[in-house]
């Protein structure tokens, strides 16, 4: 302790008077400091934190008043007696229904009730103690140790399901974090209750641990990462938890199961496999696709890996599946004790790539190496984008085929208008690769493209030309129509993919890109997604659309 | 003299658990098997049984009898069939040939003829009848889209295959003998998979068989709409049904009732569960005045024509079975419904390696 009571009644006074503003209006019925000046650690630098009760019939705001004062960083918050013992409460409850309860408390609900308990009352500890009362220390003591031991038990879980799975930086890390909360439970047990993790040396010295294994403890949080193999650090690591009182963990490959994220579903388009995990897609490469592809829930990770078959090398399985849980879209579950809940985060980074989308799904960024790839778009605008894309393709087809028809009966103005619609459902075509959606109406395609898209003078020149085109022989007619397949052929490679379907020349290429457009339509029925509202350059609606995708084969 | 219950294709899904919870309930029960072997419950425990030997098996006993409903005096002697006739108090008539793309004479013989049979069993000359309980199917609807009511049977309907041809046939087999006096219920069961809770089926079938062809991609397009319904119900809870509307029989008695889950499930819905598991493929569904089977790969046509081909039918079908005058009599709704019960018997089925994905 390095301050003296005086000293803190001191800092009050002149705090308040300070704050005088905010609490003239409602007077504090107690004050007490918290944190770890209050829990007989800190220094001349720690932060003085205090707390007024008050109570105005209103919840203060949790954010504290920051003030400086005599060269020290003085906190100042407030909370209502109401808010304290309701607290206190769920921290009471949760007792009463056992560890995993205790477990599910948030760090800051179960953290603002030990600052309490620990607390040094300033002004009417009686008010204080009587509401200490409320939950009373053992209790408390016994909610720390019970929410640390649980930790510890996921972190070590999950330690031992990244060493399963070949992650050894990840499981050093974790089984480092499992260690440090396992001896946070044990000195917790010994009455050592504050949770701030930086004063875990002062408090095992406090609690009197056996120094042995203290000193084995520190050898082991500081051992550098790249020292030893990983699994035998997580055995040590486990054998010490193990010794802090932690039960639940052992170095069992078999124990850790794969099972079902939910909000997470699986949708291939045409050959390319995309999960959507809530609204955020992603597209797997050809080897994650297969991992992917093998998971069976509740089955093992190392019968996932070692399955018999296959062409994905069983380290890359490992790895894919190490990324897969870290991103969320799948989760870890240790036999017989439910989801491993040492990580709530997940992590990505969205690939950036243009066009992204292909009447096959989403387009792979080759300059990056991950195999599971974040697209930067929302679910819906993939799908309606894509869907949009599609719808384009097969109205410029269309478009096309009146083209033929009219030149053939010499119908000029007929031909102008369908070369003109050939050039906008074309640019319709590469505003969907780009992600453009919902797309512009046919009047302002071509508009719409030039301004949104980088197109080169000569391909500005070319639609320009055509629109303001009159045909008047069937040469003109040959030319402008030779004119059209060209935008169309460079619109479209500009959206990445130079001919529409990708193989017209065989059967089977064609019913590939129909039956890619029904697994679009899969998609967005599956996401409620807005079809398109123009079919082949008219004004139908989706079903319509949808009868043109049916009826278009070739 | 004390009677018993006699339990048709006992050794089949149903049948079987109906049995279970007659004998856990104290009735006396005869199980009727057309093989031999033990009469299983869904989960795969043996239920303990006796040979028939003519007399009233002792209370909570089951006795096995074999015969064969397609077959005259149900394939008994005149003997067996006499004493079987005496000493039975009520039939559960659950056999029935459920597998698709048989002969369409096996379904005639052993649903509508053997039906026909029971019908005799139960009517009994010019003796008292014996309550009889028919288990139908709610697919006797056929093809026709909208409502169907627990009274309409008759409607003119196509039916979608010999299966259903031979259950209407059947049904309109016990309802004239209603009309002439035997005491009968109907109860038309949805598509019946696996438990509520677990997900648990011991015979995979009907929309298994289809899914597991999609789930794996070995046929990915198939002719249907997205907003066709399938109408499934949980064995147990239409089990326990069977069990009640027998407890009830003064109620049910000479009325139809629809064993449904009343909010059918779409294809879409269908296709949402199995998008949550990593190794299923979903399959799309074109307008079938679109689709082609020649189009196919060669494999996967094959699939298609042997397994897919059967089940088509239900993927264009939109009815929903009313089921108000049931909920009067039979209030309890099914355990799990829709989506949620999917999820359940699609991962049961995944365990069970019916649904096996591939190796990586």
């Amino acid at each position: 302790m390095l301050m003296t009571n005086p000293l803190l009644a001191d800092l009050w006074e002149k705090s308040r008077a300070a704050l005088q503003a905010q609490l003239e209006q409602r007077a504090a019925d107690a004050v007490f400091l918290e944190g770890s000046i209050a829990e007989g650690f800190g220094n001349e630098r720690s932060d003085v934190d205090f707390v007024a009760i008050v109570d105005s019939g209103l919840e203060p705001a949790t954010m504290p008043y920051i003030l400086f004062i005599d060269g020290r960083r003085i906190e100042v918050r407030l909370l209502s007696s109401h808010r304290l013992r309701r607290e206190l409460a769920q921290v009471r409850a949760a007792l009463g229904r056992g560890c995993r309860a205790v477990a599910r408390l948030s760090w800051n609900l179960l953290e603002r009730c030990q600052r309490f308990m620990g607390a040094l009352p300033i002004h009417n500890p009686a008010l204080i103690r009587a509401l200490q009362a409320e939950l009373g220390h053992e209790a408390l003591g016994e909610a720390v140790a019970l929410w640390f031991e649980d930790f510890a038990r996921q972190t070590g879980r999950y330690a031992v399901a990244m060493c399963v799975l070949g992650e050894r930086d990840y499981a050093r890390a974790w089984i480092k974090t499992a260690a440090l909360h396992a001896a946070k439970s044990h000195v917790a047990r010994l009455g050592e209750r504050y949770m701030s993790p930086k004063w875990l040396s002062l408090q095992l010295e406090r609690a009197a641990v056996d120094p042995e294994r203290v000193e084995r403890l520190w050898t082991f949080l500081q051992a550098p990462h790249e020292e030893g193999a990983a699994r035998e650090a997580v055995a040590a690591g486990i054998a010490l938890i193990r010794d802090f009182g932690v039960k639940g963990v052992s170095l069992a490959p078999e124990k850790v199961l794969v099972d079902r994220t939910k909000g997470v579903t699986t949708w291939q388009i045409g050959e390319r496999v995309h999960i959507l995990r809530g609204r955020d897609v992603f597209a797997l490469d050809s080897e994650a696709a297969r991992t992917w592809r093998s998971i069976k829930f509740g089955a093992p990770c190392t019968k996932i890996v070692e399955a018999s078959g296959g062409v994905v090398a069983a380290e890359r399985r490992s790895a894919l599946l190490a990324d897969f849980s870290r991103t969320g879209l799948v989760s870890l579950h240790w036999k017989g004790g439910g989801e491993i809940r040492a990580r709530q985060l997940t992590t990505s980074a969205p690939v950036a790539r243009s066009p992204l989308i292909s009447v096959d799904g989403a387009r792979l960024s080759a300059d990056r190496e991950a195999s599971v790839q974040l697209l930067p778009m929302p679910a819906e605008r993939f799908v309606e984008a894509g869907l949009e894309m599609t719808w384009a393709n097969i109205g410029l087809e269309n478009a096309r085929e009146d083209a033929l028809g009219v030149l053939k009966r010499g119908q000029w103005r007929v031909l102008e208008y369908a070369l003109q619609r050939m050039v906008q459902t074309a640019c319709m075509v590469t505003l969907g690769a780009h992600g453009v959606t919902p797309q512009p109406p046919l009047e302002e395609a071509t508009l719409e493209a030039i301004r949104l898209l980088r197109l080169d003078e000569a391909l500005i020149a070319g639609i320009r030309e055509l629109e303001r085109c009159s045909i008047g022989s069937e040469a003109d007619a040959c030319n402008r129509l030779a004119l059209a397949d060209e935008l169309a052929r460079r619109l479209r490679s500009h959206g990445g993919e130079p001919q529409f379907p990708a193989s017209f020349d065989t059967a089977s290429g064609w019913r590939g890109t129909i039956h890619a457009a029904y697994d679009w339509i899969n998609l967005g029925a599956h996401l409620g997604a807005r079809f398109p509202q123009t079919a082949h350059g008219g004004r139908g609606t989706a079903e319509e659309a949808r009868d043109l995708l049916a009826s278009s084969r070739v | 003299m004390k009677k018993h219950v006699l339990v048709t294709g006992a050794r089949g899904l149903l049948g079987a658990e109906v049995i279970a919870r007659l004998t856990e309930k104290g009735y006396s029960v005869v199980a009727f098997l057309r093989s031999d072997g033990p009469v299983v419950r869904n989960d795969g425990t043996p239920i303990p049984a006796s040979l028939y030997d003519g007399s009233y098996p002792r209370a909570r006993g089951l006795a096995c009898v074999r015969g064969d409903v397609a077959e005259e005096f149900l394939g008994l002697s005149r003997e067996t069939y006499e004493a079987l006739r005496a000493t039975t108090g009520a039939v559960v008539h659950c056999a029935a040939l459920t597998s698709f793309g048989r002969k369409p004479e096996k379904y005639q013989a052993i649903n509508f003829r053997g039906t026909e049979r029971v019908i005799e069993f139960a009517q009994r000359g010019r003796e008292a009848p014996i309550p009889l309980l028919y288990v139908s199917t709610a697919y006797v609807c056929g093809e026709r889209p909208g409502v169907f009511r627990e009274e309409d049977l008759e409607l003119g309907q196509r039916l979608g295959n010999p299966y259903e041809q031979s259950k209407y046939q059947a049904e309109q087999a016990v309802r004239a003998a209603m009309h002439a006096g035997l005491p009968a219920t109907v109860l038309r069961p949805a598509i019946i998979v696996g438990d509520s809770v677990t997900g648990v089926i011991r015979k995979f079938d009907t929309l298994y068989t289809v899914v597991r062809l999609t789930a794996a991609g070995l046929v990915r397009t198939m002719p249907g709409d997205y907003g066709a319904t399938l109408d499934i119900v949980p064995i147990d809870w239409v089990a326990d049904s069977v069990v009640e509307a027998l407890e009830t029989f003064p109620l049910t008695r000479g009325r139809t009732l629809h064993l449904t889950s009343g909010t059918p499930t779409t294809l879409r819905e269908i296709n949402d569960i199995c998008a949550e598991f990593p190794s299923f493929h979903v399959p799309r569904y074109v307008p079938r005045h679109v689709f082609d089977a020649s189009e196919m790969q060669p494999l996967e046509r094959r699939y298609y024509d042997e397994v897919v081909k059967l089940y088509e039918s239900y993927l264009t079908r939109q009815v929903r079975f009313a089921r108000d005058a049931t909920k009067a009599i039979l209030p309890r709704a099914p355990y799990a419904s829709g989506k949620t019960l999917l999820r359940r018997i699609f991962r049961y089925a995944v365990s069970a390696g019916y649904f096996a994905p591939r190796a990586a």
